[in-house]
Parts: C-alpha cells; structure tokens; sequence
C-alpha cells in the first residue's frame, strides 16, 4: 500500500470547497437548538435525553452534508483515472485492486478527519450531561403476551458482558376494563443473588427496567400484571442491555464509528460499481441503500445505515451508543474487497481514446 | 528474468479497439502492427493525427491491455507490475496531481514505481534540478505552464531510472532551454543503455534522437526504416539547414547557389539556436 497515494487520494476528498462547507454545516450544527426550548416543555426533559437530542441533532448535520459529498467523489474517482491519472496510475508498479484499495483508504482516511469535529462539537453541546446507560446488546426472547391477570410469562435471558442494567419496552396491544394502561410487575431471579421484583405502569410504550445485583449466570424473569389494565405485548419479543455508569468517551466514540463505516461502504460502494456504470449511476446505486436504511425497520444490521440509525435514535433516547456489531464490521470489509475487485476486472480501467 | 539480449519491445499483430457511441460501434485505432526494438535502440514514430501513435505507447507502457495480438516488453508480460515499473511513460497531455508540489508529486510518482523513500527524494531533487524546475519545486503542478509541465513530465518519465522510455510528444511546449534539457537527459538516458520510443511532429527531433523511424498511418506501419531513408523517398521533400556565422551577403550567396543546384530556399529567418543563444544571455 502506498502511503502517498493514500494522502493524495485523502486531500483529493477534502478540496477546501468541501472543507468551507463542512465548517459552515458545524458552525449552523453549534447554534441550532436540538432540544426544546423552556416553552416547548424542555423542563420535563431529564437532562441526559436533551444532551442526547443535541449530540445526535450535530451529527446528522454531519452526515447531511459529508456522507453525499464522499459519496459523489467515490463515484468520480474512476472518471478521474479515464481523464488523466490512468496515466500514470496504470504505470505504478501497483495492481488495479491495490489502486482502488489505496482510494479506499484515502476515503476512509479523508472521511475520519471530516467526521472528527462534528464528533468533538456534538460532546461539546451535549455540556455535562453524559449518558446514564450505555446499550450493550439485544437478547431474543419467548413473546410475552400478557391478556389478563392471571398470565404470567416466564423468560430466561443470557447476560452479556458488563450488563448491568436490563429494559424491557411494553407496548399496550388492547385497552382492557382499568382504561390504555397497566400495571406490570417482574420477579427477578439469578444464582448467587438476592430475588427482586420490580413494578412499572405501562401507558403507552414503556420500559420496565432492572438493576442487577451480582450474580453469576442467566437470569430468570417472571412477568405478570397486577390488577385489571390493558394487554400488554414485549416490544420485538427482545431486552436490551446496559452498561451504567459508562466512560463518557465509550458513547461519543461508538457514534463516531457507525457514521465512519456507514459512510466508508457507501464510498466502496460508490467507487466499485463506478468501474462499471457512470458516475451519476453509482452515486445513485450506492446511496439508495443508505436511504433504504432510514426508512425501513426490518433491514438487517449488518445493512449500510442500520447500526448508525439505531446508535442516533439510542442517542436522542439519552442512552449511549455500544460498539458497531461484528456483522456490520464484516459486511464492510466484504463491501470494500468486493469494490477494490470490481475495478481490477474492468478491461479498459484506464481507457482514453487518443 | 529475461535475458539482456531480448529485445526492449516484441510486438506481432498488435491490435487495439474501442467501442463507443450509442451502437457500441467497434473503431479500430491499432490494426496489426509488428515491431521489433533490440535493446538501447531509439525509435521514432511519426505519423498524422489519429494515425494510432499515442494508442500505441499507451499499450506499450502497459497503461492499456490490447484487444489482439502479442507484446512482450523488456522480455516480460508488459501488463505485468515489475514490467510496467521498468518503463518510462510520458503521456501526451501531463495529467498529473494538480494539487501536489513539483517534489511531493515526482517524490509520489517515484514511490509508485518502488523507488526507496531516500533514493526517491535525492532523484526528485536532482531531476527537477536537471529539467530547470528547481526553483518551482515547491509550487503546485496547477499552477505550472505547460512549458514547465513537459518538462516535469520528462522528470517523471526518468525518476525510476527506467530500462524502456516512451516519450509522447515530448518538445511539445518546450522553449529553446527546454529542448536542450531534454537533449541532454535523453543523452544521459542512451549513455545507461535505456531503449526509447520517441512519437513527435518534429522530424528534427527523431533524427537527432533515433535510429529508426516508423510512420503510422490508420493504425498501420505505412513506412519503417533508418530516418534518412524513410524521408528521402518523398518526392518534392524539404529540408531544414541551420546556417551559423553568415552575413547577409554571404546568406544572399548561398541562397543563389542553391538555385544554381536547381532547388529554392522556402524560408528564412533566425534559427531555435538564436533563441537559445538569447536566454543563455539573459541567465548570465
């Protein structure tokens, strides 16, 4: 891999056109207010969700006006070697592959720098306020349907490293004879500590949630509604983990990593199919999915958008973000080795009738 | 490895095609040309616009794979890396990183071709310094002439020392100085024993530079041979004698003796050598 190659590729990302935008986008996202105002009812806010509500309201911003931008300039990067740089590109004692993957790496490279001080200025207008829980996964679990007072759900769930904290989301599915509402009650069991139970009025969409202490192993969970209420259904038949306490960097990093590998495969995309299509074709190609991820629910995560949507909305949530998933690292790496073959099989890479 | 005895360039049928346009139509550019350069030999290439030159030294650099035929380079695979990195390229127009300063792009394109960083950044220095570019090394190619970018352009096409150098339109651009720049470092080139393919309008430059000649014409070898003998044949042919220490009266003389030997002079005015005379003066 060429390290100069790499710089150039990266500074060909970052014209100081592009550079004069991002830094007007970052002074709007620094001003604009993310969080209700007093009259809006901000004093019902609790203070973690308001930060959580700015630092995703300067990111998005972020992405706005980044992930097009390295998007159309993945996209162009093969008109650029047809217009000239075959020249001399198609000279090096580099393969077509290692040119393309050299591009990648300058886009990623150019795509970091971009993304850090709307990574830094999202921290900055989120002030003191660090997130209390951090997500650290989801567990699968039996549906809970609970109709009347006498259904009661027992679950059994695996503890994920470092989880300390659990939720479990209700939503009410018919209203029963006590009005849209229900009280739920959970009886928490776990070897090696105390049995505990806890309560939570459900109104619309709720979360019960649970503070472990110690224990070792999977951990039981009763549920159960007390008194007459509404149906009740757990939300995607799942329960999310939490760290508490996190180091406040761990989130801020997390949110950083899901715009970076969202926008690096739409770039690998964007380059890849570009070898193959017009640049106007590949830009539309290779943002559509990202677009798709926005709109749709039912994607897989490993899907180019899934995990940096799901860090934002746990974000505006007041929660902090957990690490990209195994999966999504894995598509991107697959994504990239795919775009840096698909320039290495063209025929006439490099072509320019003279 | 290949031997030292195998030629710099093998070709047989080498044909290249494009197609474009909304049929896809297929438009031959290179239709079956042979060629054979033994090594440290130097070939001209001449021939009109769109006759296939520069197509040609694009295959032969490796920057294109040809539609037919067969190539060896430097005895190799002229596609391959290690082949591609032993060949001196420059293109017709100088496409290079425009953002970049004159050394940071010849120190990149060295690096491209394996040249170690130390090695790479006393050549860069020495060649900008040959090519009269140093006192721009720290100016970005953007704002280059096209003068000054021809003359890079040479730099780059020697930067890795290569063993085969193809020069496409090379004095295009180029000032009186800028043409004895590249009369040396194509000297010091032949003195290394590196083989060159030279494509130019100007036959002064092929015959100073080659020993062989080909002309192209609609992708086809119309003509090769030694240059004197290539041109010789054209009837009506011209000829260009620069004449040093004359007066006027002794020009007025020699013009008439070559009336008297039946041929006429068709223009008269100062040589290039003038203007070389003239910036030597003003560097002084």
């Amino acid at each position: 891999m060429n390290r100069r190659l790499i710089a150039l590729v990266a500074r060909r990302f970052l014209p100081p056109g592009a550079l004069a935008l991002f830094a007007a986008a970052l002074a709007l996202a620094m001003f604009i207010p993310w969080a209700p105002s007093a009259e809006q009812g901000a004093d019902q806010l609790v203070p973690e969700v308001s930060a959580g509500l700015a630092r995703a309201g300067v990111l998005l911003t972020a992405l706005a006006v980044i992930l097009p931008w390295f998007c159309a300039r993945a996209a162009w990067c093969v008109g650029q070697w047809r217009q000239g740089d075959g020249d001399w590109l198609g000279t090096a004692r580099l393969s077509r592959g290692g040119v393309a993957l050299a591009h990648l790496c300058g886009a990623g490279l150019a795509l970091a720098v971009a993304l850090l001080p709307f990574a830094f200025a999202a921290e900055l207008r989120a002030g003191d306020a660090a997130p209390r829980l951090r997500w650290l996964a989801d567990s699968a679990v039996r549906p809970v349907v609970l109709l009347t007072e006498s259904d009661r759900v027992q679950v059994v769930a695996p503890v994920p490293r470092g989880g300390d904290v659990l939720r479990a989301r209700f939503v009410i599915a018919a209203p029963g004879n006590g009005g849209p509402q229900a009280r739920l009650r959970c009886d928490i069991a776990r070897s090696g500590a105390r049995n505990a139970s806890v309560e939570v009025l459900v109104t619309s969409n709720d979360a019960l949630e649970v503070q472990l202490a110690g224990g070792v192993g999977p951990l039981e969970l009763g549920f159960q509604r007390v008194g007459p209420g509404a149906a009740v259904v757990l939300e995607s038949s799942r329960l999310q983990w939490f760290e508490s306490k996190p180091a406040r960097w761990k989130g801020g990093l997390a949110l950083f990593l899901e715009a970076w590998l969202a926008g690096g495969v739409v770039c690998a995309l964007a380059l890849g199919l570009a070898a193959w299509t017009s640049a106007g074709t590949a830009f539309l190609a290779a943002f559509s999915p990202l677009c798709c991820a926005w709109l749709s629910d039912s994607l897989p995560i490993a899907w180019p958008g899934v995990g940096l949507r799901g860090a934002l909305a746990l974000c505006s949530d007041g929660l902090g973000a957990g690490w990209p998933a195994l999966l999504t690292w894995t598509f991107v790496a697959i994504v990239c080795a795919l775009a840096a073959a698909l320039p290495a099989l063209q025929r006439d890479l490099w072509r320019r009738e003279v | 490895m290949a031997s030292e005895d195998t030629p710099a360039i093998a070709a047989r049928g080498l044909r290249q095609a494009y197609r474009s346009g909304f049929l896809w139509k297929q438009r031959e550019v290179l239709r079956g040309i042979d060629l054979d350069l033994p090594r440290g030999a130097r070939l001209g290439l001449v021939g009109p616009n769109g006759s296939g030159k520069s197509t040609l030294l694009r295959v032969l650099a490796g920057v294109e794979r040809p539609t037919g035929g067969e190539l060896a380079v430097l005895g190799g695979d002229h596609a391959s890396s290690r082949i591609r990195a032993r060949v001196g390229f420059l293109p017709e127009d100088t496409p290079f990183p425009r953002e970049l300063r004159a050394l940071e792009a010849l120190e990149l394109l060295a690096s491209l071709r394996c040249v170690e960083r130390a090695t790479a950044r006393a050549r860069a220095q020495e060649l900008l310094a040959a090519v009269g570019l140093e006192a721009a090394r720290r100016t970005k190619l953007g704002r280059f002439s096209r003068g000054m970018l021809r003359r890079f352009g040479l730099a780059q096409a020697l930067v890795h020392e290569p063993d085969l150098l193809l020069l496409d339109e090379p004095t295009a651009g180029l000032d009186a100085q800028g043409f004895a720049v590249f009369d040396e470092l194509l000297e010091r080139a032949r003195a290394r024993g590196a083989s060159m393919v030279i494509a130019s309008h100007v036959l002064a430059d092929l015959q100073a530079h080659c020993d062989q000649l080909i002309v192209l014409h609609e992708g086809r070898i119309a003509a090769a041979g030694k240059p004197g003998e290539v041109l010789r044949g054209e009837a009506g042919a011209s000829i260009v004698l620069e004449v040093a220490g004359l007066d006027e009266r002794g020009l007025n003389s020699l013009e008439a003796s070559v009336a008297q030997q039946g041929g006429r002079v068709l223009s008269r005015g100062p040589s290039t050598e003038t203007l070389r005379a003239l910036y030597r003066r003003l560097s002084r």
